[in-house]
């Protein structure tokens, strides 16, 4: 914790330390995931209160992600005389990428930040140090539950998402660029296929664990002083954005490594 | 019975700045210790150590066997449940009322009915004071009233080791003794081995059977309480007086120039604060009419007679002129050693050696409902 930084002599040897610490963090929460007793009030809570931060925003993101994307991709289309694939496009984008990340983005910043505030204001009180030293586990007690409620709400939004997302696209292409709305629909599945929406919830399942899990390492972590609980939110927030293109990036350029392309 | 708490060279550091080395001491089952020490000298990491909140450097502190600082963390988890914490603030969960915080360890590792879990919530309420109070959550009540909730949630599982982190902060004076009251009717229901930490003085003089200090990085002393408050020693002088005169000074410890020019000042009449001189060893608080009683101070009284002749002699004759007539004859020691300076700094070790053995002092046998009886412990599955 405050050892961090003073004994930090080689430069870049603290983050090298905090990332240990967080990834250790990481395989803590998988451990305790298979550890009984689950905590299942505890998820549904949790689950209930991500969702109800998140659903709404995300929804309102979604509609105009959708339709940049398809506007975007409908004008390229038309210069290349591909106006017949705007739809298969826009979904191929809006499911494999957008809607992921928008709901990482969303489920970050106002589930992660909540949960990181949380443990954060429980971590100075003494709450935590009192829960360990009646013998249970912090990490089982409260983070797993987060973490999974954080998953599964993730899962969720990223389907609705999607949804939300296509339909938004359907509505601009159809109505601002006068494509044909038959064209839009018979082209779905001409370049997107299943796999695509699989690797989308998989990414936001990936997602949601690791904004929790960042929000609950600096909450359990956060500097000194009730100050250092809004810092630790705010770098929450930063390093769970960090981290979600980057392993954006990776994830895509394996997954468009092993499943190859649908092109007739 | 408590469980005994054995530590051997504890040493802490952050980073490169040691917080004390070193520490080596025992807490005598059943027996109440207090931890003196200067601010910021790192009382309140000591016991986070001790529970393995923090991991020290280097070091052993074992309990029933288990050394926290190594084993592993399903025996830690384990062995935490033979503690109860009273930390400074109570910390109570925020979320939940006066009622779920005392439950809540009842209901992690116990299987017990919702009945017979009220049953054992409302009897610590009680024993805290706090019985209507349930409702309420912690936000919405005095300091006190946290840290006697936080008492009653440490005393659920029958704790063989209470640890409490300054007692006092907060509380008025009176206050203050009250819960050090408490503490000790509580030693004597339960028998568990005590540890407070505080820099009260009244409280380190009246409540506790052992005393220890932490000034300089180091433990400067543990042992029966009149050791320490019979020292000699310097840091031990000023700190119980509270005087500026001394070597602790406002940040840490003083340089040799500092000390003598404080030295001059004062010697020119400048006021080095403290009110009269603390000396002697006053009574220790007992616990109240009606409660069992202690049996932790009985066992402490054969033990310190057993160490007697290895003790400065102002402490003997402290420990000496507190036995009652009937101890004397128990000990076999004459009468006439009470008489100040008659056989001072001479220790009647022939005496005390020969200790009626056999035991010393016996367990009473069934009085109370047995305090060694752990609860049915919920086992949290293997891990």
């Amino acid at each position: 914790m405050s050892s961090g930084a003073s004994t930090a002599r080689v430069p870049g040897i603290g983050m090298l330390r905090e990332t240990g610490k967080l990834f250790a963090l990481g395989l803590d929460v998988g451990r305790g995931i298979f550890q009984r007793p689950f905590q299942l009030r505890e998820f549904i809570q949790q689950s209930w209160f991500i969702a109800s931060v998140t659903i709404l925003p995300t929804a309102l993101v979604a509609i105009p992600f959708g339709a940049v994307i398809s506007l975007q991709f409908g004008s390229l289309a038309r210069q290349l005389g591909a106006q017949s694939y705007t739809g298969a496009g826009s979904v191929l984008a809006t499911v494999q990428q957008a809607s992921p990340l928008v709901t990482a983005l969303l489920v970050a910043g106002a589930g992660g930040s909540a949960i990181c505030a949380d443990i954060g204001a429980r971590t100075i009180r003494e709450e935590i140090d009192a829960m360990e030293v009646l013998g249970v586990s912090a990490v089982q007690r409260l983070i797993v539950p987060r973490v999974l409620a954080c998953m599964l709400v993730a899962l969720l939004l990223n389907g609705m998402v999607s949804v939300i997302g296509v339909l938004g696209g359907y509505f601009f292409n159809v109505v601002l660029q006068d494509g044909t709305p038959g064209a839009y629909l018979a082209s779905f599945s001409a370049l997107a296929q299943l796999p695509d929406l699989w690797v989308g919830e998989l990414k936001a399942l990936i997602f949601g664990f690791i904004a929790a899990v960042v929000a609950a390492y600096r909450g359990l972590n956060p500097p000194p002083g009730p100050k250092g609980v809004g810092d630790a939110v705010n770098q929450s927030v930063v390093i769970t954005f960090l981290l979600l293109f980057v392993v954006n990036f990776v994830i895509t350029l394996i997954y468009l490594q092993i499943v190859p392309a649908k092109l007739d | 019975m408590g469980a005994e708490v054995v530590i051997e060279g504890l040493t802490k550091s952050f980073g490169k700045q040691a917080i004390w080395r070193d520490v080596t001491l025992t807490l005598p089952p059943g027996e109440v210790s207090v931890m003196l020490g200067p601010s910021g000298t790192g009382k309140s990491v000591f016991l986070k150590s001790m529970i393995g909140l923090l991991k020290p450097d280097r070091g052993k502190c074992v309990i029933n066997g288990v050394d926290i600082v190594r084993c592993s963390e399903h025996k830690l988890y384990e062995t935490r449940k033979l503690f109860g914490v009273l930390f400074q603030d109570g910390a109570l969960f925020g979320s939940m009322n006066l009622y779920d915080n005392v439950a809540f360890p009842l209901r992690e590792h116990t299987k017990k009915s919702e009945t017979e879990i009220r049953r054992i919530v409302l009897e610590k309420l009680e024993m805290t004071g706090l019985a209507g109070a349930e409702k309420k959550l912690p936000g919405e009540i005095s300091g006190g009233m946290r840290k006697r909730a936080g008492l009653a949630r440490a005393l659920v599982l029958d704790p063989e080791i209470i640890l409490v982190d300054e007692p006092d902060s907060g509380l008025d004076p009176v206050r203050t003794t009250y819960i050090s009251q408490l503490f000790l009717d509580v030693n004597a229901q339960i028998d568990a081995t005590f540890l407070i930490v505080t820099h009260n003085i009244n409280l380190a003089r009246t409540v506790p059977d052992n005393l220890g200090m932490l000034f300089r990085k180091e433990l400067v002393m543990f042992g029966p309480r009149e050791v320490l408050l019979t020292s000699e020693e310097p840091v031990v002088k000023q700190f119980l007086n509270g005087r500026m005169d001394g070597p602790i000074g406002m940040s840490e410890e003083k340089d040799s120039a500092t000390m003598a020019a404080e030295r001059a000042m004062f010697e020119a009449g400048h006021h080095a604060g403290g009110v009269e001189e603390v000396v002697g060893i006053p009574p220790q608080m007992q616990p109240a009419p009606g409660v069992p009683e202690r049996q932790g101070a009985r066992r402490r009284k054969d033990r310190v007679m057993k160490i007697l002749h290895t003790l400065p002699p102002a402490a003997q004759q402290g420990i000496l002129d507190s036995l009652s007539p009937e101890d004397r004859r128990y000990y076999g020691i004459g009468e006439q050693h009470s008489t100040v300076g008659a056989r001072r700094g001479q220790l009647p070790t022939e005496d005390v050696a020969q200790l009626p053995d056999g035991g010393g002092w016996r367990e009473p046998q069934s009085t109370q409902s047995h305090p060694t009886q752990r609860l049915p412990r919920y086992d949290q599955g293997t891990s």
